[in-house]
């Protein structure tokens, strides 16, 4: 396969719409030390980002479902979601040709989400599901918020979804906030409760617990 | 002779050597293609990204 393949960027772009794998049961093309932002990392020669371990790994887990008998390497296969082949392409592929099998593929499993917009939503909800956990109901709320409207959701039911349980584990954290703010008030620690309560406000957005931390609010300040 | 030594000289001067001849590591590409580092990867991703996968064999030689 010629090495100038897999390093073009158009290519690189391509792939941003497929989950990519490479096997090869080989390590002759040795491995080498790299400077990745600010740390050392070891990449297999023959193919970036990849340790060496781990390719030979993947060959030893899918060549005795894929490849029977012998095979003549290169060979390109796209598999659907759920990892069962749809088509395959023998030999040396160029730029283009590449480009092209995996646009077939794309085109009979449909758009799904791009690498970069999966890491960045996925991101977010990671992080809002984190500061739940740390009780910092402003980052939460705000993470999970920027996951919901982030434009590649649009066509994608099941992430919108992933993003709204997230708003929905904001919502019933910030009113357990709200029922510790009740109880500090009902125990005479109008203060603290209030400042609970107010920091709820400022930190929820739109969330329902807003609207029920504000009634909360006016009840101790005797509104 | 002279000449010759202080060409290389000067030339060693004015151009640096690549990483790998000066025994550091070389600084990674911005761009690549991010491969799965094992089939269970790949397997989980795509299911949740609703995207195929392309698998590539190779061998060296």
């Amino acid at each position: 396969m010629d090495r100038s393949v897999y390093p073009s960027k158009d290519l690189i772009k391509a792939t941003h719409a497929v989950v990519a794998v490479y096997a090869n049961k080989n390590t002759d093309h040795g491995s080498s030390e790299v400077v990745r932002g600010e740390e050392k990392v070891t990449t297999c020669k023959a193919q970036f980002g990849l340790a060496c371990e781990a390719h030979v790994k993947v060959m030893q887990e899918i060549e005795g479902y894929f490849l029977k008998g012998q095979i003549r390497t290169p060979i390109h296969l796209l598999c659907k979601p759920d990892g069962s082949e749809l088509s395959r392409k023998d030999g040396k592929l160029s730029v283009k040709d590449l480009i092209a099998f995996i646009g077939s593929g794309v085109k009979q499993v449909g758009k799904g989400l791009s690498r970069d917009d999966y890491f960045v939503v996925k991101g977010k909800l990671d992080q809002a599901n984190a500061a739940i956990g740390q009780g910092d109901l402003k980052t939460a709320f705000a993470a999970a918020d920027e996951a919901r409207k982030h434009p590649s959701l649009k066509d994608h039911k099941a992430w919108q979804e992933k993003a709204e349980q997230a708003l929905q584990y904001v919502n019933e954290a910030a009113m357990e906030r709200v029922n510790q703010a009740q109880a500090a008030a009902e125990a005479g620690d109008a203060e603290g409760a209030r400042q609970l309560l107010q920091q709820l406000i400022a930190d929820c957005g739109n969330l329902s617990c807003v609207a029920t931390a504000k009634e909360a609010l006016a009840k101790i300040e005797g509104k | 002779m002279l000449r010759t030594i202080l060409a290389s000289a000067l030339l060693a001067w004015i151009v640096p050597l690549p990483a790998f001849a000066q025994g550091k590591p070389a600084t990674a590409p911005q761009e690549y293609v991010h491969w799965a580092s094992s089939w269970k990867e790949a397997l989980s991703q795509a299911r949740e990204r609703n995207v195929p996968i392309l698998v590539t064999f190779h061998e060296d030689g």
